[in-house]
């Protein structure tokens, strides 16, 4: 227990070390910094847009209202900004394997997914982060929901979109881990983000009966933002609760035990 | 007991060809021969605690797999290893915290940060204490002699700097065993000596066990007294040093200084010996 507790703490010094050492990173180039900010906002603000004008010519969209919708977009946005912000090393994990750059990394003393995924967080990214919790809190205020139910919820709410975030990444590094086999795959990236962005809008849009089972289990997108927003506005669901933890669950075992096959192919590029 | 037990190890790498143009590009979407290069055939050899052992070969004879290999980085195809008592590729933390490697191309200091903040990093990962990372700086920066540039961003630092930080960033949790993989490369002769003389007094002083890499037959002639030559995969020698230059009879040992270490194996050597 105390060995767990000291790993533990060991875990969270390097994690906070390497998100310092990103943030001073980017500081080093400070306009590029800002525009990066700039840019993240700007490209939630055109999401936001987006949704607006949907619903200037509809009421609701598979029955979502506009507030409920913008809550399903913000879930979305915080789990994306999350793993941008914690995990950012992932996704150029084809790139550095490509050029050799990770052998460094997989030699220390430490367990090489832990430090793969952490490696580099990419700060401006917390920009994503707050735009959406602000857009999440608009929606709620203009949700017309009693506060105590919504506190209630939020608590099943916070453990589902841990659940998301849990999914999302080892979707990330399910699909990443074949960069050891393919080592140019910036294909993975584009399949990677194409994925988890259809899980942006309520997945009731996908209406047809297989994409709504294959939404619901192999590519669990459902998951992602739009389960945790149905519990948030419409109260538990034990079915859907208990299923996002198991596919949690599920997925974060796969996508270790794949990762672990998938470096034991791994050939690295010559010095 | 050796440091270091290599038997039969073994890796081979699988490859594509292709011939030159756009329609070999286009059939090669569909079919493609699969060949197989062995980087490493069945080597055998033993290093011993504190032994500074030149490994030596042309490009692409096997060094850096084999040295890869000792790390843990790359799963062997075949054949068995231990350093300090530990199969490499099992990845265990108690080998990873004491050995190192550095390779004169590639770096682990962060590039936009002064290399004081990779220090740092490193410090939490290999877990080591305070005072002692302040006593094992101190000495490093000492003995290389970078304490004005700890401060600077690591890009602007000339490739001389940046090496010998490179090399602080690996002994910072003072390893046994030490992988050098051309640390010499691409720097002027002046960096070069210095770097060369660090190693040196390193081993010495520490007792460090130390695999050296390197294209300079100046590297290996004033550091190594032993060197194994590696090509094709192969091992053609493992030996003396000495020997090996009594053997290059028709240059003398200041020349031999002077030339890189693929000549020097070559005339020995001849094709026949394997040398590409």
């Amino acid at each position: 227990m105390k060995l767990t507790a000291v790993k533990l703490k060991k875990c969270v010094k390097i994690w906070r070390l390497s998100l310092y050492n990103s943030l001073m990173q980017r500081m080093a180039y400070r306009f590029n910094f800002l525009l990066m900010c700039v840019g993240v906002f700007l490209q939630m603000i055109l999401t936001l847009i987006f949704i607006n004008v949907i619903f200037g010519f509809i009421d609701n969209l598979s029955g979502w209202t506009r507030e409920q919708a913008l809550i399903v977009v913000a879930s979305y946005m915080i789990i994306e900004g999350l793993m941008w912000a914690t995990c950012a090393y992932l996704a150029g994990i084809s790139r550095n394997i490509r050029m050799g750059t990770m052998d460094l990394i997989l030699i220390k003393p430490m367990d090489a997914q832990y430090l793969v995924s952490i490696w580099r967080g990419d700060p401006e990214d917390w920009v994503r982060v707050a735009t959406a919790l602000l857009v999440f809190i608009y929606a709620i205020v203009n949700l017309d929901i009693p506060l105590a139910v919504v506190l209630k919820n939020l608590i099943y709410y916070i453990i589902l979109m841990f659940n998301a975030y849990v999914i999302v990444y080892s979707i990330t590094l399910i699909l990443k881990s074949f960069s050891f086999w393919f080592v140019e795959a910036t294909s993975l990236n584009l399949f990677n983000q194409a994925v988890t962005r259809m899980s942006q809008y309520p997945t009731d849009i996908f209406a047809h009966k297989i994409a709504k089972i294959i939404f619901s289990t192999v590519i669990p997108l459902a998951f992602i933002a739009t389960v945790p927003a149905k519990i948030l506005i419409g109260g538990m669901n034990l079915y859907l609760f208990f299923s996002s933890c198991a596919l949690a669950i599920i997925f974060f075992y796969s996508s270790r035990k794949f990762w672990l096959f998938a470096l034991k192919h791994y050939s690295s590029a010559s010095s | 007991m050796p440091i270091i037990e290599v038997k039969n190890l073994s890796k081979t790498y699988e490859y594509y060809k292709k011939q030159p143009g756009l329609l070999a590009s286009v059939k090669g979407l569909f079919r493609r021969e699969k060949l197989y290069v062995e980087a490493v055939k069945e080597i055998n050899f033993n290093i011993e605690e504190g032994e500074l052992v030149g490994f030596l070969g042309p490009n692409g004879a096997g060094k850096t797999t084999t040295l890869k290999m000792l790390s843990g980085i790359l799963y062997p195809s075949g054949g068995e290893a231990r350093v300090l008592g530990h199969i490499p590729w099992k990845r265990q933390k108690e080998y990873q915290k004491q050995f190192a490697l550095v390779m004169g191309q590639k770096n682990q200091l962060w590039w936009d940060l002064p290399a004081m903040e990779s220090f740092i990093l490193n410090k939490e990962i290999y877990e080591v204490p305070d005072k002692e990372f302040k006593y094992n700086l101190a000495e490093l920066t000492e003995l290389l002699d970078v304490k004005d540039i700890l401060d600077i961003q690591v890009r602007k630092l000339s490739l001389g700097q940046r090496m010998k930080c490179e090399l602080i960033a690996a002994l910072l949790h003072k390893p046994k065993v030490l992988f050098l993989d051309e640390p010499t490369i691409g720097l002027d002769v002046v960096a070069q000596k210095n770097t060369r003389d660090f190693i040196k007094k390193y081993n010495k002083e520490k007792k460090t066990t130390i695999i050296l890499t390197s294209h300079y037959m100046k590297d290996i002639s004033q550091l190594c007294q032993r060197v194994i030559i590696i090509d094709l995969g192969r091992i053609i020698y493992d030996g003396r040093l000495d020997d090996l230059i009594k053997k290059y009879a028709e240059v003398d040992d200041i020349l031999v200084d002077e030339v890189e270490v693929d000549d020097v194996i070559r005339e020995i050597f001849g094709n026949g010996g394997g040398v590409k």
